[in-house]
């Protein structure tokens, strides 16, 4: 175990530390944190060495260490790291609705909109098509009030949460994507009387596969966004006090 | 020749060895720890050591600690099972490196230049 420096650093030296990084435009508390442990326990040992230097002088002469490019090597390499954690958690949250238990919910949606394409003709399945694609808007509304009721903002900002609290509406993006891939607008606004623009039994089953997808990644979205509000506030409860 | 240029290859293989000794380490006691064994020849800059330390612990090889350690908060980082292997790894392929220069610059290299 490293050995502590006598010198101890006031709660407001401290304090000032976090301005600091603040002002060296380190806005997120969970990059803020370890850098200003890193200054405290270098400047401490600095101060002990030489009992003259104050506690300014000893900053100027720590922060020097990081180099001519100061904190934003740290923070470009913090912001690469949790932009591919974030997509990591939400590729395997995604993927796991396609494996046993989370995949019968996959197969349900499925099984619901093949039933009725047994049931209903063509020209009446292109309304459900729009219906469930507007669906799509309302299960993200009550993600969205789920998420917002469930969890807390922190004062301080985390770049944990940098990509878990943007409140831009996924299902819009979703409906876009399938319109342009599959050019699906077609199949809800054109007549059967253009072979090549009304549904048929091909376009349908490409709806209901696209359909459960788009479903999925809804889910996948909003559960990593929950998982990684709960994570941040075990993790940084630091960062959910008021600051003084 | 700038000698953190030389050891740049070789922080990973350095990082991972001192954290299988210590258990646990924290980032200012990592720069100190490795100026401490190498009488001050080699100095890890924050600015490379804090980029590996995010690598290592998104990669699973490093797992963190957050503790309050009276007037702030400190993170440990320690090998994870995956990180353990990964040392014995990093080690054994430095070791082949070191062992490479050795014949590159020839046996009699050191004596020579004494």
């Amino acid at each position: 175990m490293h050995q502590e420096s006598p010198v101890k650093l006031s709660p407001e030296q401290i304090e000032a530390l976090f301005i600091f990084c603040k002002q060296h435009k380190v806005e997120y508390y969970d990059v803020q944190l370890e850098l200003v442990d890193h200054m405290a326990a270098s400047i401490e040992w600095e101060m002990a060495k030489d009992n003259s230097l104050s506690f300014e002088s000893a900053l100027g002469k720590v922060f020097k260490s990081f180099g001519y490019k100061g904190f934003s090597g740290v923070l470009a390499s913090r912001e690469r790291i949790m932009t591919q954690w974030y997509g990591k958690q939400q590729w395997k949250i995604f993927l796991s609705y396609f494996t046993w238990p989370k995949a019968t919910l996959t197969v349900m949606i499925m099984a619901v909109l093949y039933t009725l394409r047994l049931w209903l003709s063509l020209s009446t399945l292109k309304y459900v098509i729009g219906g469930t694609l507007l669906s799509l808007i309302f299960l993200e509304l009550i993600l969205l009030m789920r998420l917002k009721k469930g969890t807390r903002a922190p004062h301080t900002p985390l770049l944990m949460l940098k990509r878990a609290r943007l409140w831009n509406f996924q299902s819009f993006i979703l409906i876009n994507v399938y319109f342009s891939i599959l050019n699906g607008k077609r199949w809800i606004f054109h007549d059967s009387d253009s072979v090549a623009h009304s549904l048929n039994a091909y376009g349908y089953y490409c709806f209901i596969i696209a359909f459960s997808i788009m479903v999925v990644m809804l889910l996948a979205v909003y559960n990593v966004r929950e998982k990684v509000n709960r994570m941040a506030e075990d993790k940084y409860p630091g960062a959910y006090e008021p600051a003084e | 020749m700038n000698k953190s240029t030389l050891y740049k290859g070789c922080l990973e293989a350095i990082l991972l060895q001192l954290l299988n000794e210590n258990s646990r380490m924290y980032g200012y006691e990592i720069t100190q720890k490795v100026k401490e064994l190498t009488k001050g020849e080699l100095r890890i800059t924050e600015g490379a050591l804090y980029p590996l330390l995010h690598r290592l612990e998104n990669d699973g090889t490093l797992e963190v600690e957050i503790e309050n350690i009276g007037n702030r908060v400190r993170k440990y980082y320690s090998l994870t099972k995956a990180g353990k292997k990964e040392k014995t790894q990093a080690t054994s392929e430095l070791r082949n490196f070191i062992e490479t220069l050795t014949l590159l610059v020839k046996p009699n290299f050191i004596t020579e230049k004494s």
